[in-house]
């Protein structure tokens, strides 16, 4: 698409930024042996933020006809009269910069491929798929602004498969979800395997109980502790969070003892969140937001960047053009403690081992976190007990000091990813993490 | 988007949607970035050989539609599943849905905002107030063999939210199309009172017998546990506990959930679904047992049924409203010896929707001693099948609007 034609009509203004957007979906979700529905779309458009005498406004449409986008660019000058005053423009390198990345790689699988694969798979005996889902996203982001000219392309595929399978009253859910950004067609022509394991699982948890209460010492599975550090950590340390005092938490504030360490980095390849440049055109950074148990870093965007004096680390993504970008994770972890995996689960002789995540959520300001855990192992002289849909809720501020032991052991991949909800917008995340050992939860 | 003359026939529908809105934001009285947004999408809904396949472009002109028609039939042949062989004759209404708009001046509305801040930011535990107003208008135009119907639906939204010590945002929200239900004072007084009801909580160990649901809760319990658990081909394949007890008495009998997409001037009403169906009235669960179900096109042909004119690019639901109780709420708490109203409820995403298993925690509550309100608590633990919790209930008179439902209070004894 020719953006030219919008820049020369912004010479006048102080500052712009183009984010533009070119989107292809490929989609197939199959049930019991039947398409449940298959997708091929294409996406456009474009986002203008503009800052014309110290005042900024945010458009953004669809429609790409010269007529719309010239209504467009009036509408943003209009807008800018009543807009916010902005006050971070020396923020912005003024450094000409034209970047072309690509990241990860297409699919060399045709789709009716994909089809016949999904759908071969999508039936099981003795049990309801419910749903295999195949979906790439393959986005091309171009942005623009006075001295950046900015492509960066994302590869998004994900495979997921849930299954269900009764008995008597019991209900149970086997679920999978296996996610990169880059093709995953080793695993879409192995896809028997993937569905069979979630069988497996469904099947398995029939055996187990659910509705746990009590109080028990536990330890989280890396999968669970990703989930801890992005919700209980990583949402409380995004600058816009913290600037609008939504966040209890504060550079230097002590949270938990000193082998606890928190990243975010963007740099891990393949993985969900990786990416070079934000949506503001800055190149990402590696943020370690808890340096040995203490708060040490925010996820910045240029405006959050200004108002709480902090260095920008390109933190500021959107969910699409049509939305303005704000701090958000990437690929968000634990870093690794001292003691051996083995020691600490040796260790626990009455408590819980919690295994499988399935979300989570936080409440910043109060420092309450949440997150639903789909399969935990409950020991007791020397016994185990499995046990199915429990959740883990504590506080930031008080419960990261129940923390008894971090292993060294840090684990990652494909399964831990997640689409992150904020403020309306969703932003593919994924992370890594240790077995972790806390005191004293409450069930 | 040129002009384009849409033919629809007996194997190829359009929905023309359009959205425009203008949103105006203000933390405390500092005005954040304006935003204007302006996007158009056709959805095209075809078969070809009883078989279905339907997909959307948004720059439309003669050529992107001619070529998506063609990558559509395409798709057809990768689809197994069997359909009609034409579409079901549209239901034909002479007349749109009755609506009625205000046109609101946004700066008007804003600076009567920034005022109602102001006082508020008086109160010093108040750390900040964020308000946003959105002009909002929908244009939707249905394409069917012999039909066109077209509805526009304008609306204004209006949202404050307020972070307390300790409290992330107690939040109201309203949309309205009519000055008569213009009152940023009871939005703000609303706003008020919540806040009270949710500062400073206290962690808790304490365990409680009696609980009292807000509307607010109820309409995500009510939205999780229930709605989306009536689709009908999950009833057909037995997926869920709903499925499982269909016909048996699951909740109260007291408790009734209807379904009315013929509220006056709710911009959730319709008359026609994406689906040219006809929205119907519905008792989705009639005193504490399952009666309705939602099933678009494609499921009530598989199961020969009937499309209940529920989808909107997915199924859901119109208003929703559920009969009120004859005690009052502030009876339902005198009575109350030691229990907590929930005010809201953290990650119910993560609870097992599937048997209905209520297993994440109250994020606030009020705790009642005695029937006084002592305290406000936080992160309390509920360990409760939803069927337990909706069943042995009272329902107060009162009852609030949330968005789409209207709902009461709802009090249970364990």
């Amino acid at each position: 698409m020719d953006l030219d034609f919008i820049t020369k009509k912004l010479k006048d203004c102080d500052y712009y930024r183009i984010n533009y957007e070119d989107t292809n979906l490929n989609f197939i979700n199959a049930r019991n042996s039947e398409v449940k529905q298959i997708k091929q779309e294409e996406y456009k458009g474009v986002s203008l933020f503009l800052v014309n005498k110290g005042k900024a406004s945010f458009v953004s449409t669809n429609d790409l006809s010269k007529n719309n986008l010239t209504n467009l660019i009036e509408r943003a000058k209009t807008l800018t009269k009543n807009g916010e005053k902005i006050d971070y423009l020396d923020l912005i390198d003024s450094k000409k910069v034209k970047a072309k990345v690509d990241i990860g790689k297409e699919s060399k699988l045709d789709f009716e491929t994909k089809v016949k694969e999904v759908l071969k798979n999508s039936s099981k005996e003795n049990c309801n798929v419910n749903d295999i889902i195949y979906k790439e996203t393959l986005k091309h982001k171009r942005i623009l602004t006075n001295t950046k000219d900015i492509s960066q392309n994302h590869n998004y595929f994900v495979l997921a498969s849930t299954i269900t399978v009764s008995e008597k009253d019991k209900i149970r859910e086997g679920y999978q979800r296996y996610g990169k950004q880059t093709n995953i067609d080793d695993q879409i022509t192995n896809l028997s395997s993937f569905v069979e394991k979630t069988k497996k699982e469904a099947i398995e948890s029939l055996k187990y109980k659910s509705m746990l209460k009590g109080t028990y010492d536990v330890i989280t599975h890396p999968e669970l502790s990703h989930l801890l550090a992005h919700e209980a950590i990583g949402h409380a340390c995004e600058a816009d969070l913290v600037y609008i005092k939504e966040s209890s938490l504060k550079l230097g504030k002590k949270l938990a003892n000193s082998d606890f360490n928190v990243y975010d980095d963007p740099f891990v390849k393949d993985d969900w969140g990786y990416l070079v440049y934000d949506d503001e055109g800055n190149k990402a950074k590696k943020r370690t937001l808890i340096k040995s148990g203490i708060v040490n870093e925010f996820i910045n965007d240029l405006k959050h960047s200004k108002k709480l004096n902090l260095i920008p680390n390109g933190g500021a993504r959107a969910e699409s053009y049509n939305k303005i970008p704000i701090p958000r994770m990437t690929n968000t972890g634990v870093g690794p403690g001292k003691i051996k995996k083995q020691e600490l689960l040796e260790d626990l002789k009455k408590g819980i081992i919690l295994c499988q995540g399935h979300g989570g959520q936080v409440d910043p300001a109060s420092g309450t976190f949440q997150f639903g855990v789909r399969k935990a192992i409950l020991i007791d002289k020397g016994k185990e007990e499995n046990y199915v849909n429990l959740s883990f809720s504590g506080n930031i501020t008080t419960d990261l000091f129940n923390i008894k032991g971090i292993s060294k052991e840090v684990e990652s991949g494909p399964e831990f990813i997640g689409v992150c909800g904020k403020s309306g917008q969703q932003a593919q995340v994924s992370g890594f993490g240790p077995y972790i050992k806390f005191s004293g939860v409450r069930f | 988007m040129d002009s384009i003359n849409l033919k629809a026939d007996e194997k190829t529908r359009f929905y023309l949607i359009n959205n425009k809105k203008t949103t105006l934001e203000i933390h405390n009285t500092t005005q954040i970035i304006p935003k204007y947004s302006n996007n158009t999408e056709l959805q095209i809904d075809l078969i070809k050989n009883e078989k279905r396949a339907r997909g959307s472009i948004k720059e439309i002109n003669e050529k992107t539609i001619s070529s998506k028609i063609k990558s559509l039939q395409k798709l057809t042949t990768y689809n197994n599943k069997k359909f009609f062989e034409q579409f079901p004759e549209a239901v034909r209404q002479e007349q749109n849905y009755k609506t009625e708009y205000t046109e609101f001046d946004l700066t008007e509305i804003e600076r009567e905002f920034r005022d109602h801040t102001k006082d508020l930011l008086k109160d010093k535990t108040i750390k900040k107030v964020m308000s946003k107003i959105s002009q909002n208008t929908s244009k939707t135009q249905l394409f069917a063999k012999e039909l066109e119907y077209g509805s526009t639906n304008n609306f204004l939204s209006l949202g404050i939210s307020a972070i307390v010590n300790d409290r992330s945002s107690s939040s109201h929200s309203v949309d309205i199309t009519t000055e008569k239900d213009y009152d940023v004072a009871k939005l703000f007084d609303k706003l008020k009172e919540t806040i009270k009801m949710e500062k400073n909580p206290e962690s808790t160990k304490e365990k409680y017998s009696e609980f009292i649901i807000t509307p607010t809760v109820f309409e995500q319990l009510i939205d999780y546990f229930i709605l989306q658990n009536i689709n009908l081909e999950d009833l057909k394949l037995n997926n869920n506990y709903i499925a499982k007890n269909w016909g048996k008495q699951i909740f109260d009998e007291k408790l009734t959930i209807a379904e009315d997409p013929f509220i006056d001037y709710s911009p959730f009403s319709d008359k026609y679904d994406f689906e040219f169906s006809r929205t119907t009235k519905k008792e989705i669960i009639k005193n504490g047992i399952a009666k309705s179900f939602f099933a678009d096109l494609a499921d009530a042909y598989k199961y020969k049924s009937r499309p209940t004119g529920n989808w909107f690019f997915s199924n859901s639901e119109t208003n929703i409203t559920v009969e009120p109780g004859t005690k009052k709420l502030d009876k339902l708490i005198s009575e109350t010896k030691k229990g907590i109203i929930i005010r809201d409820i953290i990650g119910l995403h993560t609870a097992n929707k599937t048997e209905g298993e209520l297993t994440v925690p109250a994020g606030i509550a009020n705790e009642i001693v005695n029937g006084e309100i002592k305290r406000n608590v936080k992160n309390v633990p509920l360990v409760i099948k939803i069927s337990d919790l909706l069943n042995g209930i009272e329902i107060s008179k009162e009852r609030n609007q949330e968005d789409n439902f209207l709902l009461p209070y709802i009090k249970k004894v364990i």
